[in-house]
């Protein structure tokens, strides 16, 4: 996948749990379980602007793009 | 859509996947008995009074039409016209040969039955719309073009088979007739059902994105 989730990086740098995360943006766990896994096939910037809001960091920390062909 | 029309529509899916249930299972039985009855007559050339074949044919003699008692008596003809013989005597490579095209009718409306099921299973667990299901309805499409291609095979034979083999007072007994062995609107509603599956496949492909996106 060329498009990395970085969600659980984040998470320990904020010492924040996932649960934590979830009830403080108020997305579901399984919903937040499919982005941190990279299954999601497109993310909202509603949820990305929440996300950003409460671990207090760019959407630049949380995506990444790796070239699949490099 | 309210839970008491939800209920409803859960006990009609129930009702059919209790029909569909009991009907493969019916004719998995019946299918089995006729294969051994086939089998039987296979090797030991009895009961083929039992066996049915169709035959096309036309009435060699024109008939009175009364169509009011103002009017003249008219006069009418029955052509290619489709009938079921049965006879004690056969071939056995003709009653091979038509076996093995009912044989693989039956075995395509199985198959086609048991995709029904799992599609009414699905819809039961409430996971209706998705590409398995899609793919399912593509394969009832395919198989009931099948069946009907080896349906009009079946009887293609058996009318050109019998046509030069049977004599009967004031009957032709005809090969084949384009009219009666074509059957459009079947042939379009299979078609019609590849469109609905191709339709379905992308429903359920739009529905998996909209889930996955967070």
């Amino acid at each position: 996948m060329a498009i990395i989730i970085n969600l659980d990086v984040m998470l320990a740098k904020r010492k924040m749990s996932l649960t934590e995360l979830s009830e403080r943006v108020g997305i579901t766990m399984s919903n937040l379980s499919i982005l941190k896994k990279g299954k999601a096939k497109a993310v909202r910037f509603t949820t990305l602007e929440a996300i950003c809001e409460v671990l207090e960091c760019q959407p630049g920390d949380i995506l990444e793009f790796q070239n699949d062909k490099n | 859509m309210n839970s008491s029309q939800k209920i409803k529509d859960l006990k009609l899916i129930t009702f059919l996947l209790g029909i569909f249930r009991i009907g493969f299972f019916l004719l998995a039985f019946s299918l089995s008995i006729w294969a051994i009855i086939g089998i039987l007559v296979l090797v030991t050339n009895t009961f083929t009074n039992n066996m049915s074949f169709p035959v096309m044919f036309s009435l060699v003699n024109e008939g009175a039409f009364h169509v009011s008692s103002e009017l003249e008596n008219g006069m009418f003809v029955i052509k290619d016209a489709m009938g079921i013989m049965s006879s004690d005597t056969l071939p056995k490579s003709f009653i091979a040969l038509h076996g093995l095209f009912t044989l693989s009718i039956n075995i395509c409306i199985l198959f086609s039955i048991r995709q029904i099921v799992h599609i009414l299973e699905s819809a039961k667990t409430g996971n209706f719309l998705v590409v398995k299901n899609a793919i399912r309805l593509r394969w009832i499409a395919i198989l009931g073009l099948i069946i009907l291609f080896f349906d009009r095979l079946s009887t293609l034979s058996s009318a050109t088979y019998f046509s030069s083999k049977l004599e009967y007072s004031g009957l032709e007994f005809n090969a084949f007739n384009v009219f009666s062995l074509m059957e459009f609107d079947t042939l379009f509603i299979y078609l019609f059902l590849l469109v609905i599956a191709e339709a379905f496949r992308l429903g359920a492909q739009l529905k998996e994105e909209n889930d996955l996106t967070i």
